[in-house]
């Protein structure tokens, strides 16, 4: 089973996913709303970064650890070209 | 005299610290540098961190050379990045691994959807996984 996790908007009451998943129709799609509630100042500016922070962390954890990388994501790499 | 904390610190805190002056995060890293708080990062978060900061510009690059000594780098083995994969997502075990090799007491993040309030990873690595807010008020930095 391959699952793939991007954010979203709602619009009018339906949700566009900001990018497909790279192994083409979902079979099931499953969707989380959030409500951040007591959040404080540091984790607000950290949600604004976190799509840049994610995509680096990915970057360096193929550098530096490039068979994990193949192990864990791989399939999912080859599913997307 | 007691001894000193010891606290993994994830990009984020670091990030988060570098811009913003008077959140929770700018204590951390304040405390780094003044030596009330034993601080080391993963080698990996050393690299993201040298990234973000290339993008978010040159007052970010210059203040986490500043902060940069007063770190200590921990290098993970990959076979201990791999066990840690069972508690949380492949990217982050780096920062599991590393509490677990420099035997932290703490792992202090901002990621509430893979690490903060993981229990799972905290048995697995004996050290709290906590935000800079939670570590301020029970350790008064």
């Amino acid at each position: 089973m391959s699952t793939f996790t991007t954010k979203a908007r709602l619009k009018n009451g339906l949700v566009e996913p900001f990018i497909k998943p790279p192994f083409g129709e979902p079979d099931e799609v499953v969707v989380t709303f959030v409500k951040y509630g007591e959040e404080d100042a540091d984790e607000a500016l950290f949600r604004q970064i976190e799509p840049q922070y994610r995509r680096i962390r990915r970057e360096v954890f193929k550098e530096r650890y490039p068979d994990l990388y193949q192990k864990y994501y791989g399939a999912a790499e080859k599913g997307s070209a | 005299m007691a001894q000193l904390k010891k606290a993994v610190l994830d990009t984020s805190v670091i990030i988060a610290g570098l811009l913003s002056s008077s959140g929770g995060s700018a204590k951390i890293i304040e405390a780094c540098k003044n030596g009330t708080l034993q601080c080391a990062v993963s080698s990996s978060t050393k690299d993201e961190i040298g990234r973000n900061a290339e993008k978010l510009g040159s007052l970010v690059v210059e203040k986490f050379n500043a902060l940069a000594a007063s770190l200590h780098t921990i290098y993970p083995t990959a076979e201990l990045v791999d066990a840690f994969t069972e508690f949380t997502d492949p990217d982050d075990t780096h920062l599991l691994a590393s509490c677990k090799t420099w035997n932290a007491e703490y792992l202090i993040s901002l990621n509430r959807k893979h690490l903060l309030k993981n229990q799972k990873a905290q048995t697995a690595t004996h050290a709290r996984i906590v935000s800079p807010g939670d570590l301020i008020q029970s350790v008064s930095l």
